[in-house]
C-alpha cells in the first residue's frame, strides 16, 4: 500500500477504480469515452471456458494425480502393470540394490500417456569437478510433451542416442534412451560449444528424463554467465520462420532475432522425478530470466532448432554450423554404460554412478 | 471475476491437494476461470488456450509435490507463472503468427444474454479489444491481461513478472491510458469514415 502511496493522486484513483471493477465485472452499459467506462467495457470482455471442456481436465487432473500417488506408494502405476516397462525401469534393474534414495518416478512419460518416452542421462568426464550447484549445472535436458486427451499408440521401438556434447574431449557426453518408439525427428548436437560455456559446464551431471520427445531442451553454462539454451522438436510442414534477420546456416535459411528479454521455462522442476548423477542442483527454478539476448531459428531435415543465448552472434552462429545428428544404436544400453551401487540420494532423484566411460 | 482466496484458506487447500481429491477440486475450480480467461486472451484461439490451460495444470499436478506455499497469493504466482512462460515459449517458438482469427475460433465470453447475435457481438468486441492491446508494449500487455483477465492483485503481478509494485501500477495506469487513447481516436476515426 505504502508504494500505491507514492503514485500520483489520479493513478491512486484510477487502481481502486480497476480493482473495483475487476472484482464487480460491472459496467458494460458504461460510456466508453471516460477511461473508466473503458476499463469496464475491457472487463467484460473476459473469456470463459467451454464446461465440458473444464470437466474433462479436471477428470484428466485427478486420475493423473491417483497414478502419481501409485507411482509414489508402489511404484507402478495400475495402467502399467502387464504394460510396457516404464521409463528408467531398466535403471532400477541395473544398479545394484536398486536406486532406492529417492523415488524415480517416471513423471511425464506417466503422466501425458501420448507419444514417445525417452530417458536422457548425461555423463560427465574424469575431469570434471564435483560439488556445486545450479550455476554449475552441466546440462539439462527436458523433453517437453504436447497435451492430448487420446490414449498413446506405442510404436514398441527402444533407441539409444549417444551423443557428445562440444567435441570428444569437451567431457560432457550423454545417451538418451527413447523407450516406447523414436522421437518424431532427428536428435541434433552441436559438435562445438564455446569454451566460455563448455568452463563453467564441469561436474555436477544431471539425468533427466521427461514424457514425450515431441521437444527436447538443452541448457548449457551458467545463468549467471554465458549460457546457451537449445530447443529442438519436429519441424512443421511449411517450416515457417519468424520474422527476424536473415542468416545462412549450413547452406540453411535462417533468422536471427536480437535484444530478446524474458523467460524462459527449463523445466527443472521434473527432476522431483528424474535421477539426478552426480551432485544434484540444489536450486531447481522453473524458468531463467535472460535480458539482450539473441535467438537464432533454422532447420535442418525434419529438425526446427532454436538457440537462445547471451553469446556473441559469431559464436552461436558456430555453434549451429556445427550441428550434427546425435549417434544411434537401437537395442541395449551400451556395454559400458553399467551403473554402480551409488552413495545416498537426495531430495529430487536418485544418484547413480559415473560410467566408467562414456566414449 | 471471482474474489480471492483468503492465504489461510489458499494455504490449506495447496497441502490438502497433495493426497485429497476434493481439495485439488477446489483448487482447480478457482483457479481455472482466471487461468482460462488470460491464456484464451494470450492465444486468442480456443483451441490453442485448450491446449495451454491443459499442460498448465498438469504441470500443476506434477509440481503439487515440490511447491512450498510462501505466502498469500504464492500459489496463484507459481500457477500464472507456468502459464505465462507456456504462452510466452509458444510465441517464442514462432508456433502461430499474428493473424485474424476466424470468429468460431474466438472464446466465449462471461456474457449475461444468450442472444446469437448478441454473442457473435461480443466475440468482435473481444477480437476488438485483444489487437488494441496488441498494439502495446509486451510489458503493458501482460499487466493489463494479468490485472483484467486473470484478475490477480498487482502485488502478485509484480512477484510474476519480477517488478516493483510501483511499476506494475505504472505500467497498468500508463497502459490503460494508452489503449483508451487508441480506442477513441479508432472510433472517432471510424466515425468520420463514414
Amino acid at each position: 500500500m505504502s508504494e500505491r502511496n507514492e503514485l500520483p493522486q489520479r493513478d491512486r484513483k484510477l487502481l481502486e477504480k480497476i480493482e473495483e471493477i475487476v472484482a464487480n465485472g460491472d459496467g458494460e452499459r458504461r460510456e466508453t469515452d471516460s477511461l473508466y467506462g473503458f476499463c469496464a467495457h475491457l472487463a467484460s470482455t473476459v473469456p470463459q471456458a467451454d464446461q465440458s471442456f473444464q470437466q474433462q481436465l479436471e477428470a484428466r487432473l485427478l486420475t493423473e494425480m491417483q497414478q502419481q500417488r501409485e507411482v509414489r506408494t508402489l511404484g507402478v502405476t495400475s495402467q502399467d502393470q502387464g504394460a510396457a516397462r516404464p521409463p528408467l525401469a531398466w535403471l532400477r534393474r541395473l544398479a545394484p540394490g536398486g536406486v532406492t534414495s529417492a523415488p524415480l518416478s517416471t513423471g511425464l512419460s506417466l503422466s501425458k500417456g501420448v507419444g514417445r518416452n525417452i530417458t536422457q542421462i548425461f555423463q560427465g568426464g574424469v575431469t570434471m569437478k564435483k560439488g556445486f550447484a545450479f550455476a554449475t549445472l552441466a546440462a539439462l535436458v527436458i523433453v517437453v510433451s504436447v497435451v492430448a486427451f487420446v490414449p498413446a499408440v506405442r510404436a514398441g521401438v527402444s533407441g539409444w542416442f549417444r551423443a557428445s556434447w562440444g567435441g570428444p574431449d569437451a567431457g560432457c557426453s550423454a545417451a538418451i534412451r527413447a523407450e516406447g518408439s523414436q522421437p518424431g525427428f532427428t536428435v541434433l548436437v552441436p559438435s562445438y560449444l564455446p569454451d566460455t560455456v563448455l568452463s563453467s559446464a564441469t561436474g555436477s551431471v544431471t539425468i533427466a528424463m521427461g514424457g514425450d520427445a515431441d521437444e527436447m531442451r538443452n541448457f548449457f553454462g551458467n545463468p549467471d554467465g554465458q549460457w546457451l539454451f537449445i530447443t529442438q522438436g519436429q519441424a512443421p510442414a511449411d517450416k515457417a520462420l519468424p520474422e527476424g534477420q536473415q542468416v545462412a546456416i549450413g547452406g540453411q535459411r535462417g533468422v536471427l532475432i536480437t535484444s530478446l528479454s524474458g523467460t524462459s521455462e527449463l523445466g527443472l522442476a521434473d527432476l522431483e522425478n528424474v535421477a539426478v548423477e552426480g551432485t544434484p542442483p540444489e536450486h531447481r527454478p522453473e524458468s531463467f530470466a535472460y535480458q539482450n539476448a539473441n535467438q537464432l531459428i533454422w532447420y535442418v531435415g525434419d529438425t526446427r532448432i532454436e538457440l537462445l543465448s547471451n553469446l556473441p552472434v559469431e559464436e552461436m552462429l558456430k555453434v549451429a554450423e556445427s550441428f550434427r545428428p546425435a549417434e544411434v544404436t537401437e537395442g541395449e544400453p551400451p556395454a559400458d554404460w553399467v551403473p554402480e551401487q551409488s552413495e545416498g540420494g537426495s531430495s529430487g532423484g536418485g544418484v547413480l554412478p559415473l560410467p566408467t566411460s562414456g566414449k | 471475476m471471482q474474489s480471492q482466496l483468503e492465504p489461510e484458506q489458499e494455504r490449506m487447500l495447496v497441502e490438502g491437494a497433495r493426497r485429497d481429491p476434493e481439495a485439488f477440486r477446489q483448487l482447480y475450480n478457482h483457479y481455472f476461470p482466471k487461468v482460462y480467461a488470460y491464456v484464451s486472451y494470450r492465444m486468442g484461439r480456443v483451441g490453442d488456450a485448450e491446449d495451454l490451460v491443459a499442460e498448465t495444470f498438469l504441470k500443476m499436478v506434477e509440481g503439487l509435490d515440490g511447491f512450498a506455499w510462501r505466502g498469500a497469493g504464492s500459489c496463484a504466482a507459481w500457477l500464472f507463472r507456468i502459464a505465462h512462460n507456456l504462452v510466452n515459449d509458444f510465441y517464442r517458438r514462432g508456433q502461430r503468427t499474428e493473424e485474424a482469427i476466424p470468429l468460431d475460433e474466438l472464446p466465449e465470453l462471461r456474457a449475461s444474454t444468450l442472444l446469437p447475435e448478441d454473442v457473435i457481438l461480443q466475440k468482435e468486441k473481444f477480437a476488438y479489444l485483444r489487437r488494441l492491446i496488441g498494439s502495446l508494449s509486451p510489458r503493458r500487455q501482460e499487466v493489463i491481461t494479468l490485472k483484467f483477465f486473470g484478475g490477480l492483485p498487482n502485488k502478485e503481478i509484480a512477484a510474476l513478472l519480477e517488478l516493483d509494485e510501483r511499476t506494475v501500477a505504472s505500467h497498468l495506469c500508463r497502459g490503460l491510458e494508452e489503449l483508451h487513447r487508441r480506442y477513441v481516436n479508432e472510433v472517432a476515426k471510424e466515425g468520420s469514415s463514414r
